[in-house]
């Protein structure tokens, strides 16, 4: 009977012990910010840099090259006083997981590329896009080379044996660019569908006797991969896969198969390439660059800097050495080709939280 | 938008319910097909896993174990990545026999604990009147298990039909699969996801209301007997 109360008391001050300490941390934590997952970052290395990104973001929104009714013009030195800690990060696998994430209070806003968070705020209206960028208008060399290193590039992920078909996806790849074929295919599958229109049926042709080409696609990132309701592939990466296949002369086979499963998929050969995402231009410019190609090219791009502005991009370096480690956020044993599109991250939060933020800042002018 | 608006989008428009009565349709084919050779493998191993023979009962006993001690996924991958990558098998072909696999271990156990747990003296009695083995087996025990196996074995097809639930990882479309691509299509996941809950549970209650039935139509045989 003794022992019985005793393990019972135990019991009991354990459950107490860890109910206090999960109310505690709950209401001293920060709401997490989401992101779609990284292959070889931590989430803490992501809270890291983005001390610095916010920092940069200030800069880029007190000199108009962000839009967002959540802000105010401030001091950017401010957001370099703040830590890690100020701004967690909790990595998702998947966009509708993270969205859920978002309407339970899991997490305060995601990052995700522009065209899918327009797409996917015209069609749940409890969802925001509250930051957009300004891609377009003149810019100092500043804010060109953060707006390169915010961006993402999308390409084509193969197994490192082909080379060759790399090479050909890669050629095919320029000349769409060169003729215009590329911005016809964003107008059409991007442009149009993320203002509410849908994504039409990808038909790739049909060539005799010629190779196939098995291309995963998972359905979760809309409208760049996107299943229709009839379930047939559609989406603006299928639609640049079908051209890439009609110019090199292969055929196209779509294999639908979970995103966690992809890169296994890759790597035992079921499919030939899979859809891939990753931090672009610095990257790729500088990735063939010896240390003093590099330090030269590094220098003319600054030559213009303020000193501020030289030490934010230098902290972020020390954070994110890897600039030039173009391919470390790919599985090993992996090639891509050049990106065939390139689209910012942008914020997205609820309508509800928002409306308050507005409300907030119009209250304080 | 309105809710209508949201069921309308996630179930008619463009045709998604044809769509996801496909998911079904798939779901419901692996889940029988792995059901059916499962079923009879179980019974197999559980046989052996009762013979005196200590040999064929270590096989039997290792069999159920790593069976039944690893998740269904990681043997889906094991099977379809790496064992039959080269074999070119249809990869509903390979999610049946890894399922049946699965459900082969766990009827095995069911039917052995079943045995088991049957009434021994009414089998002695019976061979002691003149009946074979066969025939003390067939209209003696073999009631008594199925009778005691029945409401795990009702279990053991739901919980199928649910685990049936990660074949997306293989290429393969089912239910779980055409739920996920709605989701990220309309951009209302939650409601998508509660409409999939709904049919799985509609699903796992069919297959209730048939054992039920069949409790119903033997009691009534029963009564007429009488």
């Amino acid at each position: 009977m003794k022992k019985r109360m005793v393990s019972l008391i135990l019991a009991l001050v354990m459950c107490i012990s860890i109910f206090s300490v999960s109310v505690s941390s709950a209401e001293d934590a920060i709401p997490p910010a989401g992101v779609l997952s990284f292959l070889n970052y931590s989430e803490e290395e992501f809270a890291e840099a983005s001390v610095i990104w916010n920092y940069l973001g200030i800069s880029l929104f007190n000199n108009g090259y962000v839009a967002s009714e959540v802000m105010t013009p401030m001091d950017p030195s401010y957001a370099l006083q703040a830590t890690a800690a100020d701004y967690p990060v909790k990595f998702y696998d998947t966009l509708d997981s993270m969205v859920l994430g978002l309407l339970s209070g899991e997490i305060i806003s995601f990052d995700i590329y522009s065209c899918v968070a327009k797409y996917i705020c015209a069609r749940n209206d409890q969802l925001v896009n509250y930051v957009t960028y300004d891609t377009t208008s003149d810019r100092s060399g500043f804010v060109a080379e953060v707006l390169d290193r915010f961006s993402n590039g999308f390409s084509f992920m193969m197994l490192e044996s082909k080379t060759a078909l790399r090479d050909e996806f890669n050629q095919a790849i320029e000349a769409m660019k060169a003729d215009g074929t590329l911005d016809k295919l964003i107008d059409e599958h991007i442009n149009k569908v993320i203002d509410g229109g849908e994504p039409q049926e990808i038909k790739p042709d049909v060539i005799e006797g010629a190779e196939t080409i098995t291309v995963a696609v998972t359905g979760c990132l809309p409208p760049m991969d996107y299943v229709a309701p009839d379930g047939t592939v559609a989406g603006f990466n299928t639609a640049i896969l079908a051209e890439i296949g009609r110019r090199i002369g292969k055929n196209i086979k779509f294999s639908q198969v979970d995103s966690a499963g992809r890169a296994l998929a890759l790597a035992t050969g079921a499919v030939d390439v899979v859809f891939w995402v990753r931090g672009v231009a610095t990257g790729s410019k500088t990735i063939n660059m010896t240390d003093e190609e590099f330090a030269a090219y590094k220098a003319e791009i600054e030559k213009d800097f303020t000193p501020e502005e030289k030490e934010a991009i230098a902290h972020l370096d020390e954070i994110l050495p890897r600039v030039r480690e173009y391919n470390r956020d790919m599985p090993e044993g992996t090639i891509i080709t050049e990106p065939y599109y390139t689209d910012i991250p942008v914020g997205v939060m609820t309508k509800q939280l928002y409306d308050m933020y507005v409300a907030m800042i119009k209250g304080q002018q | 938008m309105s809710f209508s608006d949201k069921l309308n989008k996630i179930l008619i428009q463009g045709g998604s319910w044809k769509t996801i009565l496909g998911g079904l349709g798939v779901t419901i084919r692996i889940s029988l097909m792995a059901l059916l050779i499962g079923t009879a493998l179980g019974a197999i191993i559980c046989l052996l896993r009762t013979r005196k023979n200590p040999i064929l009962r270590g096989i039997a006993s290792l069999y159920i174990a790593i069976l039944r001690g690893t998740p269904v996924l990681m043997l889906l991958l094991l099977l379809y990545y790496g064992i039959f990558a080269r074999a070119g098998l249809a990869p509903v072909m390979v999610a049946v026999f890894t399922f049946s696999l699965n459900v082969s271990a766990h009827v095995a156990e069911l039917l052995r604990s079943s045995l088991e747990a049957a009434d021994k003296g009414q089998a002695e009695a019976a061979r002691t009147l003149g009946f074979s083995a066969w025939d003390t087996f067939r209209l003696i025990t073999l009631p008594q298990v199925l009778r005691i196996a029945k409401p795990v074995y009702q279990s053991t097809i739901v919980n199928l039909i649910q685990w049936t639930s990660v074949v997306g990882y293989v290429t393969i479309t089912d239910l779980t699969r055409v739920i996920n691509n709605t989701a990220s299509r309309t951009m209302q996941p939650l409601l998508t996801i509660i409409i999939g809950m709904l049919i799985y549970l509609a699903l796992s209650y069919i297959v209730y209301g048939i054992f039920a039935l069949t409790d119903k139509i033997k009691a009534m045989r029963r009564r007429t007997a009488a």
